[in-house]
């Protein structure tokens, strides 16, 4: 495996006597496209969010672009979560009252300084230049998806997490957002995919399963990495 | 973009951002009501109470000599003294004196049968001793007066009569013109103006006896009574003291009340901002969470909370500090039958009263947003 940029060393999540997660170790490389697939309840959507530092392991070890992220005090967790990872959530979870533009500008402010036609750029390459001023309630649910997605990408994170980014699309916006995750995985954005959908699980790299918090299988699909051009359309970055 | 966001939360939240603000409103109208009011409310129970009679009397320095003869003492012998009418205009230039009245007394005869004259400065005793109820009318001239309830009975005259009154070899005639009514000892006395009784009496520039009305607010009635002898030193003052004991009693209360209801009114006012934030904490839990998945730190999150509670307590302030001002005006004419004038520190108290309390209230609902968990609020629990 080439450079790892997530590395996970025997990752356990407890609560109480449940090991939502056991001892999980993993690698994944910069730029791999990783799924991370498994039956409710397997400790899928645990491991993203330790991942992504919104939760904490209750032992083991995480390192991310070199730098350990367990043990790092709380504040620390948060400049972490803003400059490091990219969330795209299944729920989408937009600020309702703010548009399409404002909610990418809200990660900028969050993150350092707004940028109004960064932001603008950004929904542009997800397509969505006709509906920068819409709320989130005028948008449909793969619109919605895509804010999120332009709104994970405005900082130029190191990873994108996503969990279940599909689950509530219909079959032609999932068609619109996976092709979104491929782009971004032909530019060598670094891409793990919590899904239950086996067909986009199967999109990826490396497809690993979880049952009961374990790992239990590892497949490989033997996807090579797309070195093609980068389409215009998904260049977010600064 | 902070402004932006809290903008178009405020927006998004208006309605039950403007009941918090009201019910804010509503407590700093109270509390700017009684800012408005306590501000005067001294003067204004003062001068109620001052319809009820004077405070401070002035009467002349006792002058006594020990009398005896030989081994024997046969005790003391007091002048008569009168105070130099004049002198008084002294006792105005004293501050908190409202006014006073001077008067002197002789005993009469009238129909050939003895009653006290009190000659009193008309003007100043009308306008001062708002409790004497004059069935007829006040005497204009010289030649008329008025005769006590009392006395009217046993002198058996009425309003209308003529009289002649009489001192040593002095008679004036005059004309009764009402009948006097205070219950005290004016009901068994015949009234005139002070000239009247200088003149019979043969002093005139002279009075007896000064009934003071003093304001007894910013200033203690000691003071003022220290001044007005001061001014009169040749004069004996003194203060009624029960009559000071009362007003400052009264004083008391009326503030310690005020001072009780404006602390339930905030509290109040406190829990209905309190409330309603917690609510918006709970109905944006979603969004608190997301903010912080974003990397939103806990100043950031704290900061739009506290600046939201600073606007309810802005716009509460602002509507509530005029709302009460126009409370405390009609209080001041309905109840006091005065105008208040608005007191100059009324808006940034009730302001920063108001700014205070919100942010006060806003206390536990911030903790419980810098509390939410984005991993459990995220998945929608």
């Amino acid at each position: 495996m080439s450079e790892w940029i997530v590395k996970a060393v025997n990752l356990t999540r407890a609560y109480g006597e449940v090991r939502a997660l056991d001892a999980v170790s993993l690698e994944v490389a910069r730029g791999e496209w990783l799924s991370v697939m498994g039956p409710s309840g397997s400790g899928k959507t645990t491991l993203l969010n330790i991942l992504g530092g919104l939760d904490r392991s209750t032992s083991g070890q995480l390192f991310v672009d070199s730098a350990e992220v367990t043990g790092l005090a709380p504040k620390d967790v948060t400049r972490f979560r803003r400059e490091t990872v990219g969330l795209v959530f299944q729920q989408f979870h937009l600020v309702p009252y703010l548009t399409a533009l404002e909610n990418v500008m809200l990660a900028q402010y969050f993150h350092s300084m707004v940028d109004e036609a960064e932001a603008r750029i950004a929904l542009e390459a997800v397509g969505l230049n006709e509906r920068l001023h819409h709320l989130p309630a005028q948008l449909s649910g793969g619109e919605q998806q895509r804010v999120c997605i332009a709104r994970a990408l405005i900082n130029q994170p190191k990873i994108i997490l996503a969990d279940e980014p599909t689950g509530n699309l219909d079959a032609a916006n999932e068609e619109i957002v996976l092709d979104i995750f491929r782009r971004l995985h032909a530019q060598g954005h670094t891409l793990i995919i919590v899904t239950h959908d086996a067909r986009v699980g199967h999109l990826a790299d490396r497809l690993i399963v979880l049952e009961h918090g374990r790992v239990v299988r590892t497949e490989s699909n033997g996807h090579e990495r797309r070195q093609q051009a980068v389409p215009e359309a998904v260049s977010v970055g600064r | 973009m902070f402004w932006r966001v809290l903008l178009r939360s405020l927006r998004h939240q208006r309605v039950r951002l403007s009941i918090a603000a009201l019910a804010m409103a509503l407590g700093s109208a109270l509390v700017s009501g009684l800012l408005n009011l306590s501000g005067d409310i001294g003067g204004q129970v003062g001068r109620e109470l001052r319809a009820y009679g004077a405070n401070l009397v002035i009467r002349p320095r006792e002058q006594s000599a020990r009398v005896g003869s030989g081994g024997l003492e046969f005790g003391a012998v007091t002048a008569a003294q009168t105070l130099i009418e004049a002198d008084l205009e002294r006792v105005n230039q004293v501050e908190g004196v409202i006014g006073y009245v001077p008067s002197l007394y002789a005993v009469v005869e009238v129909e050939q049968r003895p009653v006290v004259l009190a000659g009193v400065g008309l003007p100043a005793a009308r306008s001062l001793n708002t409790w004497w109820q004059v069935q007829g009318r006040w005497p204009e001239t010289d030649a008329e007066l008025l005769v006590g309830a009392r006395a009217a009975e046993a002198l058996d005259i009425s309003s209308g009569e003529v009289v002649n009154v009489e001192y040593g070899d002095e008679t004036q005639t005059m004309r009764v013109v009402g009948v006097l009514e205070t219950g005290g000892a004016e009901d068994e006395q015949i009234v005139a103006g002070l000239r009247v009784a200088q003149t019979l009496t043969a002093q005139p520039g002279r009075v007896g006896l000064v009934m003071i009305s003093a304001l007894a607010n910013e200033r203690s009635l000691e003071t003022i009574a220290r001044d007005v002898q001061a001014a009169l030193p040749q004069a004996e003052v003194r203060t009624l003291a029960q009559f000071a004991q009362a007003e400052t009693t009264v004083l008391n209360k009326v503030r310690l009340l005020i001072g009780l209801v404006a602390a339930l009114v905030l509290v109040a006012g406190a829990l209905t901002v309190a409330g309603t934030l917690n609510i918006i904490v709970m109905e944006r839990r979603a969004e608190i969470g997301l903010m912080k998945a974003l990397g939103a730190d806990d100043r950031r999150v704290a900061g739009l909370f506290l600046i939201e509670a600073l606007n309810i307590g802005g716009i509460g302030g602002v509507v509530g500090y005029l709302a009460g001002l126009t409370l405390a005006i009609a209080i001041g004419q309905r109840v006091f039958q005065a105008t208040i004038a608005p007191t100059p520190w009324g808006p940034p108290g009730t302001l920063l009263i108001a700014l205070g309390v919100a942010l006060l209230a806003s206390l536990l609902p911030v903790q419980r947003a810098l509390a939410v968990d984005p991993v459990t609020t995220l998945r929608g629990e």
